[in-house]
């Protein structure tokens, strides 16, 4: 099968509305997209965590691609997202932020999977910056020149 | 190979939103587009390139644009700055 045939599918999943504030702020900057998926666990103690992915899971064809964003590395989300959806094409990246899933979902269809998170990841790291003193290192710069 | 220089109009510079538009522009084209300020190059496959480089209002920046369809790239990306970015 054509690899550039692949939907590549998307899932931001939070303890609480994380995930649908970084959507809001997704629509605000690139826009709506389509196929991403949400988990705000704990919001409604009814749902579980494992009902609602496995809702998810079946609207994600064998050959489709979910990339799935969850809070913290060893929290409560990573580990059942873990639990129940370990399978070749589902991706898991843990620490999400807000470039991060920008930089994913913006991603070209035709690069490799493998290579696209570990640059997003790269990049989406640098974004993480002390910025005082990123200014104060520049202006110093500007002096010595 | 096409070089074009620009200074940034919008007083709130190259930020997500405009980024995002020039990215998805540059998509468009198989040419491969790079920024330059200063010193430092990003290619603008990646929005994190472009804000990467803190680009404010009044910088100057460089586009080189490089491939096939560079002329109609370049062209598009032209229009990009000179009537498209202040709107954004």
């Amino acid at each position: 099968m054509d690899k550039s045939a692949k939907t590549r599918k998307f899932l931001i999943a939070t303890h609480g509305t994380l995930a649908a504030g970084i959507k809001s702020s997704l629509d605000i900057i690139i826009g709506a997209m389509e196929h991403v998926f949400l988990i705000q666990a704990y919001v409604d103690e009814n749902i579980s965590v494992e009902t609602e992915l496995q809702a998810i899971l079946k609207q994600v064809n064998d050959d489709d691609e979910l990339i799935v964003f969850t809070d913290i590395l060893g929290g409560s989300i990573t580990n059942q997202i873990l639990q129940h959806a370990q399978k070749s094409n589902v991706h898991i990246i843990s620490g999400v932020n807000l470039p991060l899933v920008i930089e994913v979902m913006l991603a070209d269809a035709e690069t490799p999977i493998d290579e696209l998170i570990s640059t997003a990841i790269d990049n989406a790291k640098e974004q993480m910056v002390y910025v005082n003193k990123l200014l104060t290192a520049q202006n110093d710069e500007t002096v010595n020149d | 190979m096409i070089s074009a220089d620009y200074i940034i109009t919008a007083a709130e510079g190259m930020h997500a939103r405009p980024a995002t538009a020039l990215v998805r522009l540059v998509k468009n084209f198989k040419s491969t587009v790079s920024l330059k300020k200063g010193d430092k190059v990003v290619k603008l496959n990646s929005l994190l390139n472009i804000l990467s480089l803190m680009i404010k209002g009044g910088d100057t920046i460089s586009i080189i644009v490089e491939g096939d369809d560079e002329a109609d790239a370049a062209a598009a990306i032209d229009l990009f700055f000179n009537e498209q970015l202040k709107g954004l």
